[in-house]
């Protein structure tokens, strides 16, 4: 079953982007031109850097797959994932990078100076956040391997999951921003490929066609949940006999192009749209990307930079899935049907790459999520053991602690998420990717979102508040996110959404502030606003 | 160790041709995670043994030697860039550097900043190849005396303090909203399109694109557009 010419092109990409990444790190040491062009280019390079770290799994993969699967409703993933920038750019952005500290506990400690308490659970939320976040990583990448070599799930799981803890933790280190930065260039042009490519083989070059398509076929998931038996031989039916037997079958249901199929009612998708687009703005692993840039200034355009850069991906990410939905309609239908839903949930990507460019294509598909996988989780792993090190080992175990010392926490603590990731993935098989990392989203949308956009902009906010806000933000969002994996409708009569955001963002920013209100200890408020908010003195 | 070589090479070479020892230290800024600069500075030290004060090092080694030692203070940038570029300031006779002797991996990762000062100093360069830790024992016991500080890799910006009533806190807020709701009153009003009137989202304008693939289409140019704005109006602010 194995599909060598796929493989190969997967193993030469994964290869070309370490190897570029390892040259561009050598070549900024060792030349002057470096020099010249550094000013200029700081900012290219880290919006680079962060569309890589930022494009993960769940957009090359999960956010397609899913319009294939669920329609245009689940657009919404792109569309608030790309959102959420703008949140950050208008809100966060600049201030944090001029506090300029490690990590987002710290940046808060920085204005309540010494506050354990805000420090260790804001730590505890960037380590719960980040390594949920890592779960549906290794799910696309488990699901991957299942389709590149024929291996069961489990033990693709298990084969991803070393190989990437590994990777981190031995080599990845020292310069995976680099990495992410190749990464994210390739990953970017495989999707493009894949559009171009099937826009011009199926449908003449017109997008138009690729929704009137869509239009006409019954939303695979749901399809599979309704269709009654005898089934036809699925593999036997082109795409077009496929979803003319379905809808025939199936009158009045909803097409591809149907709003509401996945989110309904309008409180779903108000917390769909509430979690996603005030998530990008609390996940740890972007904040720390901008304690990173050169200067105050470049944190906006290597922002813009992004925009642009993830804006046009899930732009076409969006059709990508709208074209798979009705191309792979057959295979789709079949994955479902025969209880594979790892495979339709999240392969509609290299799915659809091998029918317009055959294996190559299949393995440029593939080589781009791996790229995608590596250097996100490799950016969330590295997150979380620069929290470990520095809010807690540093801070309470070991304050005196070497260079040396701390990278070795650091490489266990890596690991530890790494095998935490691993076993969840491996009980969570059947989710797309993508709406696990919505509610990795909307957890974040509750506890950092919140808290830094009151410590930054609000002089009067309290370091009772600001616990109160994390406190609050984690524990509800946390225990929605349990009961929706557990699939209950509601809990204690309160219904049990697509995501937590709509109770628990509002609910942190009200707890904070009505505490704030009763409290006094503002923190080191002018030193902090300063530093946030002032005009920079030249150096 | 290659920094220390190159010391004593420096300072050697001064007593004969009687010139003046200018020492800097370049500390990289990249666009690194923390972890990942700690990572290579453990790298660094596994070849360097240790990490010492070298300007000061230096310092006290000129004295002893009755060299004049000046140090060069540094802003961080790329090494071989900032190194060339102190050189067109200073003119020197000669820039010497140690080499680190790195190989392997190490080498391929991380290349060598003295092979690019050689490759593009107009001026006569000395390389320091190797050291003999005897030949370098009066320079050592200098060096242990005065172990640098942990590298301190936070970006705090340089701002004087302001009271925050002069911030104008709440003028840049509601600059920020204004930007915020300009992206945010379509984004929620695609909720409320596809909710309340799923009719009208489904209406066809052209070919078989309906309003709500069109207003989906639109929020990705609007957002950038917002973006770009924001930039403008907030450069002002800087």
């Amino acid at each position: 079953m194995t599909n060598y010419v796929a493989l190969s092109i997967v193993l030469f990409l994964v290869a070309i982007s370490l190897i570029v990444a390892i040259y561009s790190r050598r070549w900024s040491r060792t030349t002057t031109e470096f020099y010249v062009a550094g000013r200029k280019i700081s900012w290219v390079q880290n919006s680079l850097a962060l569309t890589g770290d930022y494009l993960s799994a769940a957009s090359f993969l999960g956010v397609a797959g899913a319009i294939a699967v669920v329609g245009i409703d689940r657009a919404w993933d792109g569309i608030g994932y790309f959102g959420g920038y703008i949140v950050l750019l208008v809100l966060l952005a600049v201030p944090l990078r001029k506090i300029g500290k490690f990590t987002a506990p710290e940046a808060l400690t920085t204005r309540f100076t010494g506050n354990r308490s805000i420090r260790f659970s804001a730590m505890f939320s960037v380590i719960l956040i980040s390594t949920f976040y890592i779960i549906p990583q290794f799910i696309g990448a488990g699901a991957l391997l299942q389709l590149l070599l024929g291996w069961p799930y489990v033990s693709s799981v298990l084969v991803i999951g070393v190989i990437v803890i590994s990777y981190v933790a031995i080599g990845g280190m020292r310069a995976t921003t680099y990495n992410q930065i190749i990464q994210g260039v390739i990953l970017w042009m495989a999707m493009a490929l894949i559009l171009i490519l099937t826009v011009t083989q199926f449908y003449g070059g017109s997008f138009s066609a690729i929704l009137e398509n869509a239009g006409m076929a019954v939303p695979p998931q749901l399809a599979s949940i309704l269709l009654a038996e005898p089934y036809p031989i699925w593999s036997d039916l082109t795409a077009g006999e496929a979803v003319a037997h379905v809808s025939e079958k199936l009158t009045g249901q909803p097409d591809g192009l149907t709003p509401g199929v996945f989110a309904t009612g309008w409180m779903n998708t108000m917390a769909l749209a509430v979690g996603l687009v005030f998530g990008t703005a609390g996940l740890p692993h972007v904040l720390i990307r901008y304690f990173t840039v050169e200067k105050p200034k470049d944190a906006r355009t290597s922002t813009l930079g992004v925009l642009f850069l993830v804006g046009t991906f899930y732009m076409m990410a969006t059709f990508v899935g709208l074209a798979a939905m009705y191309l792979l309609y057959p295979d789709l239908m079949g994955y479902f049907l025969a209880g594979e839903a790892s495979i339709a949930q999240n392969m509609a990507v290299p799915l659809l790459g091998q029918m317009v460019g055959g294996d190559i294509m299949l393995g440029v598909a593939i080589g781009g999520a791996f790229c995608a996988i590596l250097s996100t989780v490799a950016g969330l792993l590295i997150t979380i053991g620069t929290s470990v090190t520095h809010d807690f080992y540093k801070e309470v175990i070991n304050p005196d602690a070497d260079d040396k010392r701390q990278v070795m926490v650091a490489k266990l603590s890596i690991v530890a998420a790494g095998v935490i990731a691993v076993i969840f993935a491996i009980g969570l098989a059947d989710q797309n990717v993508s709406y696990l990392v919505t509610l990795a989203f909307g957890i974040a949308a509750s506890v950092f979102f919140p808290v830094l956009f009151l410590s930054v902009w609000w002089a009067k906010y309290t370091s009772q508040g600001a616990l109160a806000t994390i406190l609050t933000g984690i524990f509800l969002s946390s225990i929605f996110v349990i009961a929706r994996l557990y699939g209950m409708d509601d809990l204690m009569g309160i219904p049990v959404l697509v995501n937590p955001a709509l109770y628990s963002l509002p609910a942190a920013l009200i707890a904070g502030t009505v505490v704030s209100l009763l409290t006094e200890d503002v923190g080191d408020v002018e030193n902090f606003m300063s530093l946030a908010h002032g005009p920079e003195l030249e150096e | 160790m290659p920094a220390i070589a190159a010391t004593k090479k420096a300072i050697d070479l001064a007593i004969l041709m009687d010139a003046v020892v200018y020492v800097t230290t370049v500390p990289e800024r990249t666009p690194l995670t923390i972890l990942e600069q700690m990572g290579e500075q453990v790298e660094d030290s596994r070849y360097t043994g240790q990490m010492a004060d070298g300007p000061e090092v230096a310092r006290e080694y000129g004295l002893l030697n009755d060299v004049e030692v000046r140090e060069l203070p540094m802003g961080a940038g790329p090494i071989v860039g900032s190194i060339l570029k102190a050189a067109e300031e200073i003119q020197p006779d000669m820039i010497v550097l140690g080499n680190s002797g790195r190989g392997g991996w190490e080498r391929l990762t991380l290349g060598s900043v003295a092979e690019g000062v050689m490759r593009h100093s107009p001026f006569p360069v000395t390389m320091t190849k190797g050291w003999d830790k005897d030949e370098l024992g009066d320079l050592l016991a200098i060096a242990k005396g005065l172990i640098r500080p942990s590298m301190d890799f936070t970006r705090e910006a340089k701002v004087g303090r302001i009271p925050v009533s002069e911030l104008n806190l709440g003028r840049r807020l509601a600059v920020s909203f204004l930007a915020l709701l300009t992206f945010l009153i379509p984004y929620f009003g695609l909720g409320i399109l596809n909710t309340f009137y799923p009719e009208i989202a489904m209406t066809v304008v052209f070919g078989s694109f309906t309003i709500a693939i069109l207003w989906i289409m639109a929020l990705f140019p609007l957002g950038m557009l917002t973006g770009l704005g924001f930039h403008r109006i907030a450069s002002a602010y800087d």
